[in-house]
């Protein structure tokens, strides 16, 4: 399998300056397509940190991090944005969806970003929301989903663009035992059948126990890495 | 979908959209009250003052302006009538013969503008009738005279009683006659309170001995920016007539240079009011962009260009701004008219200073819509220009800190 992330001495130091904090610390991590990894380990271990790295959403201490053999972390800030839409999509703890668009319109704007016309937009708002079990409610507002409805949204937004990967982190974090599942199995399934790579940092042990392969983190450094 | 997400995230948060409409909308308010109050106090000055002397535009005899004399006056002019009566922009014209006279009265004497008038188109030009405080208004035929109310308190005379004038007539005539007071006129010009008389054109022609003969016409217009280009179109028509047409400006300048440098000290009242408004607005603006930096950084995390996130504040902030604008305009409207309706009079020290520069002391505030216009344009450049801030701060964003905001 081909390698779609690959890290090499990749690390984070906060306060450089006054008080330097090792957030991510040498870090070589390489993930193939197809993977379903799940980035464990104690609070500040770097999970996040990690997670931000890998998604150019910040630049790394010293280190770089490859997208499909780019390294991205050479890369201008406007080059990075139009590289995430593209490439990569995220799933955050609390959902982020535009409270004044509904879940159509949530899924439908990143295509607009991408130019996509109008029948492609729909037709792919279609299949998205039929994937997460939310065709019913294309046209509510996020207020009136419930959590787990949210975050399903918020995976179909980040399938949107078809993208090389996917980021979560910790997805379930605000989830009950039901919508948990739920998601886990629209992942699961995502993964299974497109292929689809995702990465998500979490503390849920139902979610470790879903993962094919987990990393740990501790103080910033991989401590383990093992494949179930 | 981009206006339709900037029209829908302006309703988002209800609270501070009502408060940055708000902004604009009192700023706008603000802004209109100031121009046309000031203005208003302007074009009362100068129709108080016009409208008792010479009109916004007049029409005399050549030479007449540097030398006013009884001689040099000009014959009544079918063709001038014609002329006046045709023009739209002139609201309303009337006749004048001039002169100054003694008038006096037992042991009183004090000299006097003595102006013969045709009643019915002088109050027209005036409202000359509307200033009586006691007696009634000339008509055409009367044989009898109006007094302002300081000379008649000056020459102790009151209704019915009998005023003498004594004056140099047309050619070098000896001009005199007794005339009883038909009414007592009260001006809001102090000095033109103390000095004034008015007598039916006709009895005043006997009494200068004029024949068919006016000094001059006093001309009021709808619009008093329109005097200079009426003017223009006057002397054109008149060419070869020896007459001599003059503006306000040109007639009574002092009015105008003080216009003129009030104007000059209102441009910088209104620099420091727009100064004010600007912050006010720009608070807002700040306290927008810091509330919503977690979800623009969320945006930009998922792949929206920071121009395209700029655009779609920016359009909010002008959508904003457009309401604000306009209801400013609309609310600002009727509290210009009650104090249309309604003026402020000025007491104590300001009444005063108000008649030291000759005007009547009170605030009317000028409804002319255009002030409406360009007051609101000036506040909505103003929010629209402040707005672009947000193009520089989004630019500034860095995603991660900004999520984590």
């Amino acid at each position: 399998m081909n390698n779609i992330i690959e890290t090499h001495n990749l690390s984070k130091i906060y306060n450089p300056d006054t008080v330097p904090v090792n957030a991510v610390n040498g870090v070589d991590l390489h993930i193939e397509e197809g993977e379903f990894t799940a980035l464990v380990g104690p609070s500040g271990s770097g999970k996040t940190t990690l997670l931000n790295l890998i998604g150019g959403l910040d630049y790394p201490t010293t280190g770089d991090v490859k997208i499909d053999g780019v390294d991205i972390t050479k890369m201008s800030e406007n080059k990075l944005i139009d590289f995430r839409l593209h490439n990569i999509g995220f799933v955050f703890q609390a959902y982020n969806l535009i409270p004044v668009l509904t879940a159509a319109e949530n899924i439908e704007f990143v295509m607009m970003m991408l130019k996509k016309t109008k029948q492609e937009r729909d037709l792919r708002v279609r299949e998205l929301l039929a994937e997460v079990g939310l065709t019913d409610k294309s046209k509510n507002r996020p207020t009136e989903l419930s959590g787990g409805q949210q975050q399903r949204v918020a995976v179909a937004r980040a399938l949107a663009s078809k993208p090389r990967f996917i980021l979560a982190d910790e997805p379930t974090a605000n989830l009950d035992s039901k919508s948990t599942a739920n998601l886990l199995d629209i992942m699961a399934k995502l993964n299974i059948e497109d292929k689809m790579t995702f990465i998500f940092s979490t503390h849920d042990q139902r979610v470790i126990d879903k993962a094919r392969r987990i990393v740990t983190l501790v103080d910033g450094k991989i401590v383990s890495d093992t494949k179930q | 979908m981009y206006f339709k997400l900037a029209w829908r995230n302006m309703w988002r948060s209800r609270r501070r959209t009502l408060i940055t409409i708000s902004s604009i909308f009192f700023a706008v308010i603000f802004a209109i009250l100031m121009r046309v109050m000031v203005i208003g106090v302007f074009d009362k000055m100068i129709s108080d003052t016009v409208s008792m002397s010479c009109g916004y535009i007049q029409i005399h005899h050549t030479g007449y302006w540097d030398n006013k004399s009884i001689d040099s006056t000009f014959e009544e002019n079918p063709k001038l009538t014609t002329i006046l009566n045709n023009e739209k922009d002139i609201s309303a014209w009337a006749p004048h013969l001039e002169s100054f006279s003694l008038a006096s009265s037992g042991e009183q004497t004090r000299g006097v503008l003595l102006t013969g008038i045709n009643p019915t188109k002088e109050n027209e030009v005036s409202n000359l009738s509307k200033k009586l405080i006691a007696g009634t208004y000339l008509a055409d035929g009367d044989k009898s005279i109006l007094l302002a109310e300081g000379l008649a308190h000056y020459l102790k005379l009151k209704l019915s009683d009998t005023v003498i004038l004594i004056g140099q007539g047309y050619e070098g005539n000896m001009a005199a006659g007794k005339y009883p007071i038909k009414g007592i006129v009260r001006l809001g010009v102090p000095e033109m309170n103390k000095g004034m008389a008015w007598l039916p054109l006709a009895c005043c022609r006997d009494f200068l001995s004029t024949g068919k003969r006016y000094t001059s016409i006093a001309i009021m217009v709808n619009n008093r920016n329109e005097a200079g280009p009426l003017k223009d179109r006057i002397v054109k028509q008149t060419t070869g007539m020896c007459y001599d047409v003059m503006t306000w400006e040109e007639m009574i300048p002092e009015i105008n240079q003080f216009f003129q440098l009030k104007m000059g000290q209102n441009v910088i009242m209104s620099g420091i009011l727009y100064l004010v408004i600007a912050f006010g607005i720009f608070g807002t603006i700040l306290m927008m962009l810091n509330e919503r930096m977690h979800e623009f950084g969320i945006l930009i995390a998922i792949g929206m260009r920071k121009g395209i996130l700029a655009t779609i504040v920016v359009m909010e902030m002008v959508m904003m701004s457009i309401v604000g604008t306009l209801f400013g305009i609309i609310g600002a409207f009727p509290i210009v008219l009650y104090f249309r309706l309604h003026p402020i009079h000025l007491g104590g020290d300001y009444a005063k200073v108000s008649e030291q520069f000759n005007f009547e002391p009170i605030i009317q505030p000028n409804i002319d819509f255009s002030n409406f216009i360009i007051q609101g344009y000036v506040v909505l450049v103003i929010a629209i220009v402040l707005s672009l801030y947000a193009i520089f701060k989004i630019h500034k964003i860095k995603a991660i800190a900004a999520i984590n905001s």
